[in-house]
């Protein structure tokens, strides 16, 4: 049992480090399609992290919960991609 | 013997989570983080839900784990080829090292050189227009091709 707790120790640290990093470029980047990019992996890293609490804890309920995180920042990735997507068609080209 | 592959898939897989985030930190445009921060991100988000169906063992751990792997699989692609091609379209500068493959293809917006938010400047700057064939084409700005219709723009 002592193995499983060093590995989860080890993923919690690693994922951190993904976040903060993944941050740091949303926070950064030049960009609206940079930010968009870091908040489709920071979705990614959402799914890690509920699946490592979920196996911390043992509770199965935890990986329904990933599965929505994950339905969620699709549907995010999608319509940021749309809006970007549209507002940079020119003007007389814009039917809305 | 389970729970020794069951931590080792968590912690490759948390791994592969770190190496898809320096990836977005590091790369230089925003295509290549996207290549980075999709592939090796459902990598890492994969192997971690596999060592947890490896650690809970039973029907439905594994039920979940194999919903939620294939809904990745299934939804990833479709976002990073939308964002990517928004990024394009949206004039993001490309690494000076890569070939713009998709010149003529799709219209692409130039942006200016300042960064910042772009395409909410423009789009700002183009509302309170009601002539709008008074305001004057940037120099190399708004390469459209003359049919907007997606792939009909390569030369026969």
């Amino acid at each position: 049992m002592t193995l499983m707790g060093a590995a989860l120790a080890l993923s919690a640290l690693l994922l951190a480090a993904a976040v903060a990093l993944t941050g740091w470029r949303m926070l950064r980047g030049p960009g609206i399609a940079d930010r968009a990019v870091a908040m489709d992996l920071l979705g990614l890293l959402a799914v890690g992290v509920t699946t490592l609490a979920a196996v911390a804890g043992g509770h199965l309920a935890l990986l329904d919960i990933a599965l929505g995180l994950g339905l969620v920042g699709f549907v995010g990735a999608v319509g940021v991609a749309a809006f970007i997507t549209r507002a940079s068609r020119p003007p007389e080209a814009r039917d809305d | 013997m389970t729970e020794i592959l069951a931590a080792l898939l968590l912690v490759l897989g948390a791994a592969i989570a770190l190496i898809a985030a320096i990836g977005v930190a590091r790369l230089p445009d925003a295509f290549l983080r996207m290549h980075a921060a999709t592939k090796a991100g459902v990598v890492g988000a994969g192997l971690m839900l596999a060592g947890a169906g490896l650690a809970f063992g039973g029907a439905d751990a594994w039920l979940r784990v194999g919903l939620i792997v294939l809904f990745l699989l299934v939804t990833v692609p479709i976002s990073s080829h939308a964002l990517g091609r928004a990024a394009y379209i949206g004039g993001a500068p490309l690494w000076p090292g890569s070939a713009d493959a998709l010149a003529g293809v799709l219209p692409r917006q130039s942006i200016d050189e300042d960064g910042g938010l772009p395409i909410l400047a423009k789009h700002a700057a183009a509302m309170p227009a009601p002539a709008i064939e008074a305001m004057p084409t940037p120099p190399g700005g708004l390469a459209r091709p003359a049919s907007t219709g997606g792939k009909s723009g390569t030369p026969s």
